[in-house]
């Protein structure tokens, strides 16, 4: 008994002792650093470079801004007719030439022909700050060719484009156009919760919405290529596939993306029963825009031996070749569906992100 | 609606088919029949939209079949038909319960299905989020109801799971050896991108002897690979503590307690949107003495705390009020003509059934209203702390009047976003009080108790960014029987908090990533008065009426005054 009373206090002396002698890293301060408005401060001046920007070519517009103190500033950049948001945010009495390159942060991005207005707001104080006039966008970025690869016309702008001529294909099985479905290029589409459907890159996104003819399959889009996509790395986990989606929170409407490699097995081309496809599944259960990005080596293969089940099984970007959007009933097979999107892009290193 | 029907029905037919074997079937039945009528008063110019009514019949019938000690399976069905819900319109019918429990080799206890579970407050611990300890009775009994719609028992979490527990006793060297295990589900996968999400617990307690006792614990949750095709976290925390404490009672006056509990965290989380393998390890102690001098029924003890900015444990972190951002009051959620939300008062943290408090994990530090939770707003677990803390508490053997207080003198660790002073906040945290019992002053049979309370809480921090916030709680309570099983009662709340405060947001890592700075300038009074007849064992009849005053200097379109007259018959068997 004696023997086990010692014993405990060991173990409980022990457990202290290493517990005590534990030590965290060391650090001054943990969060973002920030500093508040101190009593009296007030903004000596605020301006931009240009009230017009043209970001196409990629081009900068600047500001420049002056305070009374030190203090943690925030610089925000709305579109008013976009809602694209851009925010900076620093510590100091000031900034001199902070560049702005018509990229966005939240999901939507800025649109050509927009007014930008540009607001300081500071921490500790209600008090803020306008450039004297607002920031007309003439021209908007393309990111098309500085971030990624992108689906020739994918951002959907000319529906007269979206055509098997410029590689973009419709489904039609089995029947053209497939029955109880309606599909096409649209601005201002309103979704079955009746609210309107905004643009999330320019004016214009692609649908497909209905019943479909099928119980789970509705409709679908792909866009081929006569060759590979040009500079895509072999190592699969340094490319990323990237689509904007809107969603209206049903949990009936799904999409599968699908990512078809032409393999080294003699036939030229993408065929379904002996190439690769390597497959994303997402629920639109949720609400409004948003970027979903896969890393291409997530992707899990095609599990139909007729439609990309029937290849390599390794993931090749390098031999990417097509991609299709398929739109299927998850749960209900007798509701109608509806899918919006945008702006697929393929990117290297990591998701899409707005670059110059 | 099918599925549901044919669960109802697999059920029943389980339970009669048990009834026939069954030594014992018995039901339990909690009813309820609750009416309100509230008022308000803001800067409103439509009239018509300043009153309201609400209320509702509710029955629920727990349904329990044991056959042996081996197996006891119980079931709870709920009848609810809200007020003015005529012939069933409004009427709703549902599960609150389902659960298993027994012996297995009439050793281990076995707990299935909905389950309550707490553990110790650094690993599974739900917090109180307002002090109530001392409120009027006839707040309790509102708070009671809340608690009761929340699935909040005492300090545990309501889960989905298996409970086990088996104790073990010796006849030489140690006394008992406890073992425990639970584990479950806290999120259930959404088929593509969102994982099964786990936890799992346990703990080995040993009692030496009555000197000596050590447990170890362990808390964790994981994500469960595979579950999804696409996940896009895969996140683990695991906590692992001991407590202990050794007991020296060899004296008719003095008992002397020293103990503590001690741990780590390690949390870690891989995202698909990044490569980065993100990890985080930290640790706490809490150790204290406790002495009481036994013919007083006196009780003085001290303990000091070290809670690391990166402790992780959810389980013990989770907030049981919602996050602000999830709250919406039930009675005029818009006033000003629509224009406002009407900002959540005390009132609402004892009389608001729905949509006011939480019943799941959150793997992230929640957001929380600074107002009511400056200083430990995820409980004694909340990271980031150290200090010590001082408890006091008495009770007369007669009991008469017992008291109790503690105060807590704590800073943080590290300083939050202060990069040029790196000055830490100062908190302090008091809170109290005391029942007196003076019908056994004078004598007298039929109940006359007087209760109060009082929290006072500060957060304070000079350097750059200074902050300056605090607030008190007073709580009054009045308990009279004036005849046999009729109590008149009173009771009043005094609330006000003024200053500044920065609050902090977090992402899925639990880092800081922003601070937003608030302002207080308010002040709430509750003044309420009632009945309350008990006819019954387990039966009662209550009304009050409250008025309630929200006064906020900060924003004035947030002030405003509302009252309600509250009736409810309860019943419990």
């Amino acid at each position: 008994m004696k023997l086990l009373f010692r014993f405990s206090i060991a173990i409980t002396f022990l457990i202290i002792v290493t517990v005590f002698s534990c030590t965290r890293k060391s650090t001054e301060y943990v969060g973002p650093a920030y500093i508040s408005a101190p009593e009296g401060f007030a903004v000596m001046n605020f301006s931009s470079s240009s009230t017009t920007a043209d970001f196409n070519p990629a081009a900068a517009i600047t500001f420049d801004a002056t305070f009374t103190s030190s203090v943690s500033w925030t610089l925000t950049l709305t579109g008013q007719t976009s809602g694209a948001v851009r925010i900076f945010k620093g510590i100091s009495n000031g900034f001199t030439g902070l560049q702005w390159w018509g990229d966005h942060d939240g999901v939507y991005f800025f649109r050509k022909d927009e007014n930008v207005t540009a607001t300081l707001s500071f921490f500790g104080t209600t008090m803020t700050g306008q450039t004297a006039t607002p920031i007309m966008i003439t021209e908007a970025p393309v990111y098309t060719l500085t971030c990624g690869k992108f689906s020739r016309y994918g951002d959907f702008e000319d529906a007269t484009k979206i055509i098997g001529a410029n590689n973009w294909f419709p489904f039609s099985n089995p029947t053209t156009p497939i029955a109880n479905v309606d599909q096409g290029v649209a601005s201002a589409a309103i979704d079955y919760t009746g609210h309107p459907v905004p643009s999330v890159e320019g004016l214009q996104y692609y649908y497909i919405k209905g019943l479909g003819a099928q119980p789970t399959f509705v409709s679908g889009m792909q866009y081929t290529r006569t060759s590979s996509f040009t500079g895509l790395p072999a190592d699969a986990s340094q490319v990323w596939v990237n689509i904007y989606l809107y969603g209206t929170g049903d949990p009936n409407a799904g999409v599968e993306l699908e990512y078809q490699e032409s393999d080294f097995d003699g036939a030229p081309g993408y065929q379904g029963t002996d190439d690769d496809a390597f497959v994303a599944r997402i629920t639109l259960n949720h609400k409004g825009w948003k970027l979903f990005s896969f890393k291409y080596s997530d992707l899990t293969p095609s599990l139909n031996a007729d439609f990309g089940g029937s290849g390599n099984k390794m993931h090749e970007p390098d031999r990417l070749r097509s991609w299709d959007i398929v739109v299927v009933k998850k749960t209900s097979p007798n509701s109608p569906i509806e899918v919006y999107f945008d702006y697929p892009i393929i990117t290297v290193g990591g998701p899409f992100k707005p670059c110059h | 609606m099918l599925n549901k029907v044919t669960l109802v029905l697999s059920i029943f037919s389980v339970l009669l088919v048990t009834e026939l074997s069954a030594q014992n079937v018995y039901f339990t039945g909690v009813g309820r029949a609750l009416v309100t009528n509230d008022r308000l008063s803001d800067n409103t110019t439509d009239s018509s939209k300043l009153k309201g009514s609400g209320g509702y019949t509710l029955f629920d019938l727990g349904i329990n079949a044991k056959a042996t000690d081996v197996l006891r399976a119980g079931v709870i069905l709920r009848v609810r038909n809200e007020f003015g819900g005529f012939f069933s319109d409004g009427a709703s019918f549902e599960f609150r319960q389902l659960q298993m429990e027994g012996l297995i080799a009439k050793k281990v206890k076995y707990e299935i299905g909905d389950i309550y579970l707490k553990h110790t407050q650094y690993t599974l611990w739900n917090s109180e989020p307002i002090y109530n300890k001392y409120e009027s009775n006839l707040f309790s009994l509102r708070r009671d109801i809340v608690n009761y719609e929340n699935f909040f028992i005492g300090n545990a979490w309501r889960m989905q799971g298996v409970n086990l527990k088996t104790q073990l006793n010796f006849k030489n060297g140690i006394q008992s050896l406890g073992i425990r295990a639970y584990g479950g589900r806290t999120l259930r996968n959404n088929s593509t991108t969102i994982p099964d999400r786990y936890f799992y617990g346990g703990r080995l307690d040993l009692t030496q002897s009555k000197y000596f006792r050590i447990a170890g614990n362990l808390a964790g949750i994981s994500d469960i690979a595979g579950t999804v095709p696409n996940a896009q976290v895969d996140y683990k925390n695991m906590v692992y503590t001991t407590d202990f404490d050794f007991t020296l009672d060899n004296s008719d006056n003095f008992k002397f307690v020293l103990g503590g509990e001690v741990g780590a965290s390690h949390f870690e989380l891989k995202r698909a949107i990044d490569t980065a393998y993100n990890e985080f390890n930290d640790f706490f102690y809490d150790l204290g003495i406790k002495g009481t001098y036994k013919p007083w029924n006196l009780t003085l003890g001290g303990s000091y705390r070290d809670v690391g900015y990166n402790f992780n444990s959810p389980m013990a972190q989770s907030r049981r009020l919602a996050a602000p951002a999830d709250v919406i009051p039930s009675n005029f959620p818009l006033m000003n003509d629509g224009l406002t939300t009407r900002p959540i008062g005390i009132f609402e943290t004892y009389s608001q059934e729905r949509r006011l408090y939480n019943q799941a994990i959150s793997t992230t530090l929640m957001s929380y209203y600074v107002q009511y939770n400056m200083v430990e707003p995820y409980g004694k677990a909340t990271p980031n702390r150290k200090g010590y803390t001082f408890i006091a508490e008495v009770e007369t053997p007669n009991k008469v009047f017992n008291a109790n207080v503690e105060a807590n003198f704590l800073s943080e660790s590290v300083s939050e976003g202060d990069s040029v002073t790196f000055e830490k906040r100062k908190f302090t945290l008091i809170q109290g009080g005391f029942v007196f019992n003076l019908n056994k002053v004078l004598n007298f049979e039929k109940l006359i108790a007087i209760n109060g309370g009082l929290r006072t809480e500060s957060s304070k921090r000079g350097g750059t960014n200074t902050i300056d916030l605090s607030s008190s709680l007073i709580d009054v309570g009045l308990d009279i029987e004036v005849f046999k099983d009729l109590h008149v009662l009173g009771g009043a709340k005094i609330f006000n908090v003024q200053g500044n405060e920065v609050q902090a947001t977090r992402d899925q890592l639990n880092q800081i990533t922003a601070f937003n700075s608030q302002q207080f300038s308010q002040s709430q009074t509750i003044l309420a008065a009632g009945l309350r007849y008990d006819y019954g064992q387990g039966c009662y009849f209550s009304m009050h009426y409250h008025d309630v005053s929200f006064n906020d200097k900060q924003t004035d379109r947030n002030t405003y005054k509302m009252n309600q007259l509250f009736f409810v018959f309860g019943l419990k068997f």
